[in-house]
């Protein structure tokens, strides 16, 4: 995506997080990674808690989408970031990433992608969780971690209203558009 | 051959003649299409060859379509009589150069018969390089390589309204198989509708080689020749194989290139599809519907630069390491010896200083003693191993003191007796595998 697209990208996104709270009364919003959703799966400013893992690598322009209230903030990918649950990360053109998150899990995400953690919680000591993420467009390749391996409904992916991709321990790519 | 000229059959059969005897690929006892087809691996009413046969009366507007279920019967037969990828796609185009060869014959197009033959034959020949029986074909037809490889539209009805229309779009296929259709993998998933493009097109130039050029006015379809015809309904027919926009895959473990997880996809109408093997895939429509499992071939990530590209950064990214060291009973020092020790230093001693390297050390002790005294423990136990090996490893690659006391990236904690490795059995035991100290490095 080249410069002006991605700004394009980030004011609309913009707008309808400003929207969120008129909007959430109907029943699709649109999410960080500019995806229809239900209003209640939005991704709100979540309470800050824990990092959920860090930018490992990024090229080109990757950046880093973290809700607030009435909108959310634009932080361009730094490697060695936090990330926390309800981050997006989105990609132009010529962007790309590698997420590790603290349960082992790997993201990588190429150009032109958006990618959403809309639920992150790993408990250590019991290597168990919950992680559910969201493909907005572009390609990812997830490598599961400990969360996943915990349980057949422990991880998923969508890359649609409706769809979900149950992880269990594996490889895999998606690509949505 | 359309308009067929008594004139020309008779030339052709002398000339027939002469290509039989210079190449000697064909003796006079090898001249019936059937014994040919059966000594290259197809005889008469093979499954595959009667599908075939059904598939053209479909694309000629004569039969029905072959139901899905029986093209699948029919295509599992074929699987399992070649471990070569591509057998299906070679015995395809046997079966239909053969066909053709005998439509030919019953005219006396000695000629064409003799190159229809040659075709099934070199389909026939399974490369070892990997090289697909389409080079040879496309070579006899042209007579060497395309001097232009300007891309053609080939759904555009006009395509066969000049043979160098017909020799550019054959070129462009030559290039990477069926460019047209999208994925080269498409060769193995759809190999019927395939054949039934290659031998349609080598038709239509055997036609204008013959100078059977048809008045552009006349080119339209459903004026077309049968097999110009039957090439644009065949392209039509292989788009369905052609990738969704929504694509999963697996790809092998890292540490087994044989092995793959497992994978459920729901997609929005509740279907399930499990994919649990190397490059097992499921595809979406854009809509999150219509779910199904495909063929998913290495051909398809190399001709795909977003797939590809994902497939390599990811295999290039060091994935997160965990190692167990082990403790003596009440020890705050690892057991000497350990074996995993050596190899966690020897995982540091290759890490860049600018990489941003995390390292969590969560220490663990037995159930024996009271619960805050293993918690001591089994922080210390952390810390002397970050101590003893992390730090004299990390500091001699040259990290940065202060980088090493961020603890953000570097993360001790002990956990005491709360989460053992092993369960003691009734009574609290000192049970070896619950002393130590887990290492994970990102």
């Amino acid at each position: 995506m080249k410069g002006p697209d991605m700004k394009k990208l980030i004011a609309a996104a913009l707008a309808a997080a400003a929207a969120l709270p008129a909007a959430a009364s109907t029943a699709t919003v649109r999410s960080l990674c500019q995806v229809e959703v239900p209003a209640e799966e939005a991704a709100f400013p979540a309470r800050r808690g824990e990092t959920v893992g860090f930018m490992k690598r990024a090229d080109g322009q990757v950046k880093v989408l973290r809700p607030k209230p009435g909108g959310f903030d634009e932080l361009d990918a730094e490697v060695g970031m936090d990330l926390f649950a309800a981050d997006a990360v989105a990609t132009g053109a010529n962007g790309a990433f590698d997420v590790i998150f603290t349960d082992n899990t790997t993201l990588t995400g190429v150009a032109d992608t958006c990618v959403e953690i809309s639920t992150y919680v790993y408990r250590a000591a019991e290597k168990t969780g919950e992680f559910r993420m969201r493909l907005g467009r572009g390609v990812v390749s997830v490598a599961a971690g400990d969360v996943a391996k915990s349980g057949a409904d422990r991880m998923s992916v969508r890359i649609r209203n409706d769809t979900n991709l149950a992880v269990t321990g594996t490889r895999i790519v998606i690509r949505a558009k | 051959m359309i308009a067929r000229w008594g004139g020309l059959s008779l030339l052709t059969l002398a000339l027939g003649a002469c290509v039989v005897d210079s190449t000697g690929r064909f003796g006079p006892d090898q001249w019936d299409p059937a014994a040919v087809s059966a000594s290259l691996g197809a005889p008469a009413g093979d499954p595959w060859c009667v599908h075939m046969e059904k598939l053209r009366a479909h694309l000629d507007g004569t039969e029905p379509a072959p139901s899905d279920e029986a093209r699948e019967a029919a295509l599992e037969v074929v699987r399992a009589e070649s471990e070569d990828p591509l057998w299906p796609f070679r015995k395809a185009l046997i079966c239909e150069y053969t066909a053709g060869a005998a439509e030919e014959a019953a005219v006396f197009e000695w000629v064409t018969v003799a190159q229809f033959l040659e075709a099934a034959e070199a389909a026939a020949i399974a490369e070892p390089d990997g090289i697909n029986p389409l080079v040879p074909v496309f070579d006899h037809l042209s007579g060497g390589e395309p001097e232009s490889l300007a891309p053609v539209d080939l759904t555009e009805p006009a395509y066969c309204d000049a043979y160098e229309t017909a020799d550019l779009a054959l070129s462009q296929q030559r290039g990477g198989v069926v460019q047209a259709v999208g994925f080269p993998g498409s060769l193995r998933r759809a190999p019927d509708w395939f054949a039934q493009i290659q031998v349609a097109y080598h038709r239509w130039g055997r036609e204008v080689q013959e100078r059977r050029r048809l008045a552009r006015e006349r080119v339209a379809l459903g004026d077309a020749p049968f097999h110009c015809r039957r090439f644009h309904a065949a392209l039509t027919g292989s788009q369905e194989f052609a990738i969704k926009d929504n694509l999963i895959f697996l790809l092998p473990e890292l540490d087994d290139p044989e092995a793959a997880g497992r994978l459920v996809v729901q997609d929005a109408e509740g279907r399930e599809i499990v994919l649990d093997r190397v490059l097992a895939a499921a595809q979406l429509d854009t809509g999150g519907t219509g779910g199904e499992r495909v063929d998913f071939f290495a051909e398809d990530l190399a001709a795909a630069p977003g797939l590809r590209s994902a497939v390599e950064r990811t295999n290039a990214l060091p994935p997160p390491k965990v190692f167990t060291i082990l403790f003596g009973y009440n020890e705050e020092q690892p057991l000497q010896g350990d074996a995993q020790l050596p190899l966690l230093a020897d995982e540091l001693s290759g890490r860049d200083p600018a990489e941003p390297l995390r390292i969590s050390l969560s220490g663990h002790a037995d159930c024996v003693g009271p619960n805050w005294y293993n918690t001591i423990l089994s922080e210390k136990r952390a810390q002397a191993v970050f101590d003893g090996t992390i730090r004299p490893a990390l500091i001699a690659r040259g990290f940065a003191e202060d980088a090493l006391a961020d603890p953000r990236r570097f993360k001790l904690v002990g956990l005491g007796e709360t989460a053992p490795a092993v369960e003691p059995e009734g009574r609290c035991a000192a049970t070896d595998e619950n002393r130590r100290v887990i290492v994970v490095v990102q």
